[in-house]
């Protein structure tokens, strides 16, 4: 009860800014945690690496074999060759077309669709959503914009449009971009008004903390996660949405090996021929799971209250 | 998880025992059920829109006359007929007491008599209706012409000197007439002694005009209710891309030659499924493509599979001769670059995508199909002299003639060293169909439009690798790829050098198609034009006697193929079937609408073997020949 | 509160009608040229096309068919189909082919909610153990696969196994146990992983873990404040899934032959059947806002801290 306070052990402490910069941030670094908590989920790990290795392979093969996924064969004898058995190690298509050369080469165009669609929803996103944000003048025509398309069902505006232009490569990246940026741009929007009014940086603002130590800080690493997320996420849906236009006919051109066209085409002689379709749907999965496992593992581990 | 696996164990416990309550029923001597893959669009039958429509439509309503089992015309709601000398004027007296019913089955208050067939034909021709197919006789009938386009003009808001009301009175001019409840006459525009041929078409159906009035123009045949039917079978069932039933006619005036009560179609999207019902017995009929054949094989279905029956539409290559690639417009205005691709396309290894077995039992070298037009004397048209030798060249595919034939070419348009000569580079713009470069130099650059569909993407990466290989790399085959419409994508706009289309064969003449073939005929897609050709067909039109018509259309037919400007490529239909119906008990022919009556048709409870067929088709044959000949 | 609803209302309606203006005015961008076949240009002149179009009633401009369109909407007549089924009532269309998609739609919706709900709870309630993790992957390969291909993998491998028919026939109860199944299985992963992110967030609250310190049993607390507070998220969007049933499901009416409302759109749409491309978008934009309207006032009354006002729920889920 009666410990009493020495002043002597005391040394009064003068304000010292860098010090108490970096007791307040050193310690905890965002993307250390992220990584850490990333790297601690084992099939995680597995995965990525996984999916490296699928997609670096998906942009090697086709560029280094030489191998012509086109390739017919004018002798009927080399149609339909099973696996094995004299052909590839995936067997031949109805031309006598490799269809391992055909798998690798479809991968490439599946991934590159999935990569240019999320990088144009994604950077449209981030860009209308940061003003969208930030500028409230156009927040009510934003919203009013928003509710118009969203209501309109997707398969309606995937439709139209991939019919309105002609069937391909650029057709499907419009169709599938005219909505998705929105709902990203949406998302991001909430975000930023969340954490720019969040009462840590309101405090932060009060205590002179520039605001583009803000943005850097504690906005954009929660953004930077969110959109690493959903371009991981928008590849699977990319490649998906290709076979289904694909099966409703306004897909790829045929003569464009991608993986929607392998998977509508085996489709047709499944009976036949299982393994047309069984190789390349395999492959197809595997970058699919592979990328919405990494996806969604790392939104959790990016997630900073997952961090401790 | 466990109680969910408890109840997905539940559910397909429940699936089990409901599906062993199935199964065995859906079979019996007397209906026949199959499958359709496009719906039909709407129930009226003056505009049938696509092959399911025409099926039901030639099974629910009846013509004047009717294609019989070995494709002849006899006689229908019309008892008998005569024409005048020179066939321009034809009279047609109708059965009696011949009854409309109602979707029910019931009588109605309406008999077919002459007067609806006059009603018929005031509905196809009024433009308002929008019945796409009168063009085809629209010149045909006399005075069908005029009234038509009085009326369009009306209608499009032209002062032609008369209302509608006073437009639509001149029916009367029009050559289709009812002197008596029993007879009606037709009057023609010229000679026609293939008149009959036309009375086959959905186009010359009666109409009962109050039924019409009592549901009204617009709603007619949009459900089975708002149709009344004249046919051996009445439409009990329709559930859009679901299913038809029709079940026969209790009143029918022929009733005794319709063995099958009922016929039951289902609609199905993928071919596969189709062959599936049918093992598992739920189908008197399949369809089945070369594929789904192999996939039989060593299987006790294997011996069920016989040849389905061709079709009288014939698909050929056209070239475009006014071509915007000025390197393919130099040669194929050379005849021996024709020739080299005549005798260059391997067209049975084209088709063995579509039929590995026998491929070339899908060719067809001529424009007119075979057993389809045949003369007074029981003759084929495609018998006459110069077209047999082509008929019997079969496969006349040959490397070594395509080469020599394009050396020639080569040695008139190049200077030697490979430049074509008066071609310059250029960009060819055939956008959104393709858009390349051509140097004016050999290897000669063409290119060849097809469908997205995929087999026609596989032919045409076929085919452009077989033409380099036959050319030796002189030939490369540039792909474009139109979307919906071969005809608004690609041959209207000229976006093409090669490509193919197939073409119906409208009524029985070989006019049908080789007058429109002619310079700036309807179907001349290639834009050539030939003098000698065009005069041949001219002096055929003019002559009434079959046998000489048919020998003067035949020269010209001949010179038309000799000289490439269309490679005939192969026939419509084929692949093959599997069916408990009786191959030939039931109508056959080779275009308009009556041919696809399941009339006459004899269903058994089990399927016709591939050794059955066969021997009836002998049979058949042989019957043909003696009833055919005169 | 009357004036919010009413001020919704209003708004809702003009969403819709911008939405269905928008799809209307992109239909008008295709060419005419659509409504002909080879045969209609080698048989029809010029004079016969432009009567037929006419007979249409394409012709007219734009906005002209657009007020047609609207008026006779509002006395409650949808138009007729122009070539899907030619000259057919719209209303006659959809009255045969709602309920086969409706019917589908809903038992799919039943037991996908079923079993989703149940699984999302075990996941929940075995957090990383073999049933989480069962169940996860469950999830992944029917959220990252392609539906075509495990739905025709389905269609093929599973009627052959089972003995089930192929394609679905009206008066057949076995034949509906695939489609319908095929129906369940993306709902079902949906409400299996959302009830499972949101139970076990709601676990990790304070009050839960004060429960549990007081004593509370780990059952009582998982049905009756975990599980509870956990689906509130999730009713919201019932009324929309419930409601957007009736668009059907294109793949899966197709495959096994369903005559519902699935493929009717794309028939539509390529066979530039405009009158019916309008119809279909107004009744499925009407669904999807009447959907979320309902979702909120669902929300309102399962959670009584939830109130109506001006300001819109925030939805989570997606």
């Amino acid at each position: 009860m009666s410990d009493r306070i020495e002043p002597a052990l005391f040394a009064p402490a003068a304000f010292d800014a860098a010090a108490a910069e970096r007791g307040g941030y050193e310690s905890y670094s965002y993307w250390r945690s992220t990584f850490r908590t990333f790297m601690k989920s084992r099939l995680a790990v597995t995965l990525l690496l996984a999916m490296t290795a699928l997609v670096a392979f998906s942009f090697a093969y086709p560029a280094l074999s030489g191998a012509d996924p086109n390739a017919v064969a004018l002798d009927t004898e080399r149609w339909n060759l099973r696996p094995g058995s004299g052909s590839g190690p995936f067997g031949t298509d109805g031309l006598g077309r490799d269809m391992w050369a055909r798998t690798w080469h479809g991968a490439r165009t599946s991934l590159l669709l999935g990569f240019v669609i999320a990088l144009f929803d994604v950077g449209l996103g981030m860009i209308a959503g940061a003003i969208w944000g930030y500028a409230r003048r156009i927040d009510r025509f934003m919203t009013e914009l928003y509710n118009v398309v969203t209501n309109i069902p997707q398969t309606v505006v995937l439709i139209l449009l991939s019919y309105i232009l002609r069937p391909g490569f650029w057709t499907i990246v419009i169709a599938l971009c005219s909505t998705g940026w929105l709902s990203i741009a949406r998302f991001v929007r909430n975000k930023v008004i969340t954490i720019r009014d969040a009462e840590y940086n309101i405090a932060s603002r009060c205590l002179g903390t520039p605001p583009g130590r803000i943005i850097g800080r504690n906005v954009l690493p929660y953004l930077v996660s969110v959109i690493i997320m959903e371009a991981a996420l928008t590849i699977p849906y990319s490649i998906g949405a290709e076979v289904f236009l694909g099966f409703i006919g306004l897909g790829l051109p045929l003569d464009t090996v991608s993986l929607g066209n392998l998977v509508n085409l085996g489709k047709a002689n499944f009976m036949l021929y299982p393994y047309q379709l069984a190789w390349p749907t395999s492959i197809l999965a595997a970058i699919t799971v592979s990328f919405y496992i990494v996806g969604n593992k790392f939104a959790d581990a990016s997630d900073p209250r997952n961090h401790v | 998880m466990k109680r969910a696996t408890l109840v997905a164990a539940t559910l397909a416990m429940v699936g089990l025992t409901a599906m062993a309550g199935c199964g065995a029923a859906r079979k019996s001597a007397d209906r026949y059920a199959t499958t359709y893959f496009t719906e039909a669009k709407t129930l009226n039958y003056f505009l049938l829109l696509d092959s399911t429509a025409q099926r039901v439509a030639a099974n629910t309503q009846d013509g004047l006359v009717e294609n019989d089992r070995f494709g002849r015309y006899v006689p229908s709601l019309a008892e008998s007929w005569t024409h005048n000398d020179d066939y321009t004027v034809w009279t047609f007296t109708l059965r009696q007491g011949a009854a409309w019913v109602d979707s029910a089955g019931q009588r109605t208050a309406w008999e077919v008599t002459a007067d609806d067939f006059v009603e018929g034909l005031r509905y196809v021709a009024d433009p308002a209706n929008g019945i796409k197919n009168v063009s085809t006789i629209r010149k045909v009938i006399a005075g069908l012409n005029g009234y038509y386009y009085d009326l369009l003009d009306i209608d499009e808001g032209k002062d032609i000197g008369m209302t509608r009301e006073a437009a639509e009175e001149n029916f009367r001019t029009v050559g289709v007439a009812a002197p008596d409840p029993r007879t009606v006459v037709y009057t023609l525009t010229k000679p026609t002694p293939y008149f009959l041929s036309y009375l086959v078409t959905e186009l010359f159906f009666p109409l009962e005009r109050a039924f019409l009035d009592q549901v009204g123009a617009q709603d007619f045949g949009t459900s089975r209710e708002r149709l009344i039917y004249s046919g051996a079978y009445y439409l009990a069932d329709w559930q859009r891309d679901k299913q038809i039933v029709m079940e026969k006619n209790p009143l029918y005036w022929d009733a005794a030659s319709v063995p099958v009560k009922t016929v039951s179609m289902q609609k199905v999207t993928d071919p596969a499924v189709s062959v599936e019902m049918f093992i598992r017995g739920e189908l008197s009929a399949t369809g089945l493509q070369a594929d789904q054949v192999k996939a039989l094989a060593g299987t006790p279905q294997a011996e069920f599979v016989y040849p389905a029956e061709i079709s009288s539409v014939t698909y050929w290559f056209i070239q475009n001769f006014s071509s915007d690639n000025p390197e393919f417009r130099a040669f194929v205005n050379n005849p021996d670059f024709r020739k080299a691709l005549y005798y260059g396309i391997d067209r049975v290894k084209l088709l063995s995508l579509y039929d590995p077995y026998n491929p070339a039992g899908l060719l067809r070298n001529t424009v007119v199909p075979e057993e389809t037009v045949v003369d007074e004397n029981g003759r084929d048209y495609t018998d006459y002299p110069g077209l047999a030798e082509l008929k019997a060249a079969g496969d006349y595919f040959d490397t070594d003639k395509a080469r020599s034939y394009f050396a020639k070419a080569v040695a008139a348009l190049t200077d030697g060293a490979g430049a074509i000569k008066g071609v310059s580079p250029a960009t060819v713009d055939m956008k959104p169909v393709a858009e390349f470069a051509v140097d004016g130099k050999l290897p000669l650059q063409m290119l060849y439009v097809h469908s997205n569909d995929a087999n026609d993407t596989k032919m045409a990466l076929l085919l452009q690798a077989m033409l380099e290989e036959v050319f030796q790399g002189q030939v490369k085959l540039v792909l474009g790829q139109y979307v919906d419409d071969k005809f608004n994508d690609v041959v209207e706009p000229r976006r093409f050098d090669l490509v193919y289309d197939s073409f119906r064969f409208g009524f029985g003449d070989p006019s049908a198609q080789l007058s429109r073939l002619v310079t700036d005929g309807g179907i001349n897609d290639g834009r050539y034009s030939d003098p000698e050709f065009d005069a041949l067909i001219q002096e055929a039109e003019g002559e009434n006697l079959l046998s000489e018509r048919y020998a003067l259309f035949s020269r010209a037919e001949r010179l038309f193929i000799d000289r490439v400007y269309v490679i005939p490529f192969q026939v419509g239909g084929g692949a093959y079937t599997m069916s408990k119906a009786v191959p030939f008990t039931y109508p056959r022919g080779g275009f308009g609408t009556t041919r696809f009556k399941y009339k006459g048709m004899i269903v058994e409870r089990e399927p016709v073997t591939k050794a059955r067929y066969e021997k009836l088709k002998a049979e058949f044959l042989s019957e043909m020949e003696s009833a055919t000949k005169r | 509160m009357l004036r919010y609803m009413l001020k919704r209302f209003a708004q809702s309606i003009l969403t819709v009608a911008l939405v269905v203006l928008a799809v209307f005015m992109l239909l008008r961008l295709m060419p005419t040229s659509g409504y002909f076949s080879r045969e209609d240009y080698v048989t029809m002149d010029e004079a016969a096309r432009t009567a037929y179009l006419r007979t249409l009633g394409v012709l007219d401009d734009p906005f002209t068919q657009f007020g047609r369109f609207a008026s006779a909407l509002a006395g409650g007549d949808l138009g007729r189909s122009i070539t899907v089924y030619p000259r057919t009532p719209i209303t006659e269309i959809l009255a045969e082919k709602i309920p086969y998609s409706l019917w589908f739609g809903v038992a799919g919706i039943s037991v996908s909610m079923a079993l989703g709900l149940l699984l999302g709870v075990m996941m929940a309630r075995y957090k990383d153990g073999p049933t989480d993790w069962l169940g996860t992957a469950y999830v992944v390969v029917v959220r990252a696969v392609p539906s075509l291909i495990y739905l025709f993998l389905i269609q093929t491998a599973a009627s052959r196994l089972l003995g089930l028919p192929m394609i679905f026939y009206a008066d057949d109860v076995s034949s509906w146990i695939l489609p319908a199944a095929s129906m369940a299985l993306p709902g079902l992963a949906w409400y299996a992983i959302w009830l499972r992110r949101f139970m076990v967030d709601e676990e990790n609250k304070d009050y839960i873990k004060f429960a549990v310190a007081k004593g509370v049993p780990r059952g009582k607390v998982m049905t009756g404040h975990v599980l509870r507070n956990a689906i509130v998220p999730l009713v919201q969007y019932f009324p929309t899934q419930v409601l957007l049933t009736i668009t059907g499901s294109l793949i899966i009416e197709s495959i096994y032959s369903i005559p519902g409302m699935g493929g009717l759109l794309v028939y539509a749409i390529r066979q530039h059947d405009n009158t019916l491309v309008q119809a279909l978008v107004l009744i499925y934009s009407a669904l999807v806002v009447a959907g979320v309207f309902l979702g909120d006032v669902l929300m309102a009354l399962v959670d009584p801290r939830i109130k109506l006002s001006s300001a819109p729920v925030e939805r989570e889920a997606a």
